[in-house]
């Protein structure tokens, strides 16, 4: 009998890690334990399922304490849910970009393959770079960072320009708070992601590319130097009959504004993670000034699932987290409203939630009487709102907005890189303001909306120049909480 | 010198990973290393120190702690109470964030990625989600008896 069990880093702040070594060390001759990855579904974890004639039970919450009991008596187990395919919070998402979650060992080239992995590379040794980004341009793919810029532009730029040395660079900074979707590629999917930076270097004519990982994700530095191990010991990555990538991994120490892109290019330098002003752009001159294709982890990987051909549609990966009941990975079409994602997936009542904040720390807080709004860029920015890398925090009723909202500041002003002074002094200005209200509340006010308007125009990068949405959102609908009554 | 005729490329991230194994070894990043960096990296001492000063993962003085925990103060841990749990764990403690004792350096983290189950905490590199006062306690008395 096959056991399935995950280890990615979530499941193991939770016990899986003690589960799966307990059973390894019961010796069970009829048990086949395999760590594979995990399905999103978090709130479910530690979960493990069984594989019996052709079966899969799963189970959810599984911990040293149950786990004989559901071994022995599995069907009459509290914690048995019967197939989770068949759960709708499954089977009512549409997995594209997170499409081999729950089916395959991460590190294990072969389980790979065997679900239809380099085919992508394949498909793109046959035809011209410029054909592949026709590709690109033709699906409308946008980048995944936050800014939903064509995807095909950076490519298009790279490949025209002439250099004999151009990058790629994988940004896997997810620095915003609430995002865990590039955690979960690269902890149980990484060799899409591998695969990815070579058909990129393939098309736009890079030879070496970096990943850029964030240093609090441990587990997924380990897993991806093993993958980008074994991927060299195939010979995809290093010199081959048919092309020549490196690939290698840097990884961060701790400053969030070095999910930035030119921040981050200036830290791969050996230089502090100071914001660069633009132009020029990365992709005309980036590190140590070649043209360099720079792009978030999902980006990549939406164009692998198109040259592999299973992208049959533009999905949203939400990641929902927060006050809520099912926490976890919906990868949704992107007509979903807020409304439905919360209560349909985050099975909680709508009328127990004050607010949700979308697209990290720099998103807007979203009231109650706008989740009839759908999580897609188009539809959030005429409101004013942003969806990022489509995380969606909820906060329920009980919270104080104006606490929310000041920790949020004290970290705008822990990360800001210090490079222009809108965002260097504003932050500071900005919780000085804040902390006074509600005294002087209309002069404050008017300070507030003066500095903040001058760090939107003023700023080098998104950390100063996005701040307003954090703070004009929480004044204007939840003023109650500032204590500043009917003002203008 | 001998570091010239070698090509730049080489150099690409190099500066962040060989202090991260410094520190991994040593628990600080020492002046005698600085100053050998400085040669084999081609860098003037401010501009090494500059760069160990702006990223928060690295720390000058010697850590003396058996224990570093990092509670994420970021929004789903907040929207999941992580101030109670955090004044909690400073009483219990007796530190407040930042600072150290023989046994523990108690500090914060913005964002682990493990927001599904927040709250979280990183104990020694580790992920703790679901965190509660029980939890921790529990946690503790294993990293007590060790």
């Amino acid at each position: 009998m096959n056991v399935y069990i995950s280890l990615d880093s979530t499941a193991q702040s939770v016990g899986s890690l003690e589960i799966y070594n307990k059973l390894k060390a019961q010796n069970k001759p009829q048990l086949n334990i395999k760590k594979y990855s995990t399905l999103g579904l978090m709130w479910l974890e530690p979960l493990l399922e069984l594989e019996h004639n052709n079966q899969r039970w799963a189970f959810r919450n599984v911990n040293e304490k149950n786990i004989d009991d559901i071994l022995q008596n599995p069907q009459n187990s509290k914690n048995y849910l019967g197939n989770i395919e068949d759960q709708p919070y499954l089977k009512n998402q549409h997995r594209v970009i997170f499409r081999h979650l729950g089916k395959n060992d991460p590190t294990n080239i072969e389980d790979y393959i065997r679900l239809g992995g380099f085919l992508a590379l394949k498909n793109s040794l046959s035809q011209s770079p410029q054909s592949i980004i026709d590709k690109i341009k033709k699906a409308d793919i946008r980048g995944r960072g936050g800014a939903f810029f064509p995807a095909y532009i950076k490519w298009q730029t790279v490949l025209n320009e002439s250099s004999d040395t151009k990058y790629v660079i994988c940004n896997a900074d997810e620095g915003d708070s609430g995002s865990f979707a590039d955690r979960l590629i690269i902890e149980n999917d990484p060799f899409s992601l591998i695969e990815a930076m070579i058909i990129a270097g393939i098309a736009v004519g890079a030879k070496e590319g970096i990943i850029y990982l964030r240093s609090e994700y441990t587990n997924a530095k380990n897993i991806l130097q093993k993958a980008i191990d074994v991927a060299y010991k195939k010979n995809y990555l290093g010199k081959n009959e048919s092309y020549c990538f490196d690939l290698k991994l840097a990884i961060g120490a701790g400053a969030y504004v070095c999910g930035e892109e030119t921040a981050l290019i200036e830290s791969l330098e050996n230089k502090r993670g100071l914001v660069r002003p633009r132009p020029p752009v990365p992709a005309i001159s980036g590190l140590l000034d070649k043209p360099t294709l720079l792009s978030n982890v999902l980006s990549f990987i939406d164009i692998v699932r198109l040259l592999e051909g299973s992208r049959d549609m533009h999905t949203t990966p939400i990641q929902l987290s927060g006050a809520c009941k099912q926490c976890g990975l919906f990868e949704v079409s992107n007509d979903i409203t807020i409304e439905e994602l919360i209560s349909e997936f985050g099975v909680t009542p709508v009328d127990d939630v004050k607010a949700v904040q979308v697209g990290g720390p720099l998103g807007a807080f979203i009231p109650k009487e706008k989740f009839y709004l759908k999580l897609n860029n188009d539809e959030l920015s005429k409101e004013g709102f942003i969806l990022g890398h489509a995380s969606v925090v909820v906060f329920d009723k009980h919270i104080n907005m104006k606490d929310i909202l000041l920790n949020l500041i004290d970290f705008y002003i822990h990360e800001s890189c210090g490079k222009c002074t809108p965002c260097r002094i504003g932050q500071t200005r900005l919780k000085e303001i804040l902390t006074d209200l509600p005294n002087n509340a209309q002069s404050n006010l008017n300070l507030l909306y003066d500095l903040l308007e001058t760090m939107k125009e003023a700023s080098l990068c998104a950390l100063g120049g996005l701040t307003h949405l954090s703070v004009l959102s929480a004044l204007k609908y939840f003023s109650g909480d500032f204590n500043i009554g009917e003002l203008k | 010198m001998h570091n010239i005729e070698e090509p730049k490329s080489k150099k690409v991230g190099q500066l962040l990973n060989t202090l991260r194994s410094i520190q991994e070894n040593l628990g600080h990043i020492p002046q005698a290393s600085i100053h050998e960096l400085c040669k084999s990296f081609n860098l003037s001492y401010a501009e090494m120190y500059g760069f160990i000063a702006f990223y928060k993962d690295f720390r000058l003085e010697p850590n003396i702690s058996k224990h570093h925990i990092r509670l994420c103060q970021a929004e789903s841990c907040q929207a999941k109470n992580v101030k109670t749990l955090t004044e909690y764990i400073k009483n219990k403690l007796n530190l407040n964030i930042g600072e150290h004792n023989k046994d523990f350096f108690l500090d914060s983290v913005y964002c682990l990625g493990n927001c599904p189950r927040s709250p979280s905490i990183m104990i020694d590199g580790l992920v703790y989600g679901d965190m509660g006062e029980e939890k921790f306690d529990e946690i503790l008395n294993k990293l007590r008896n060790l």
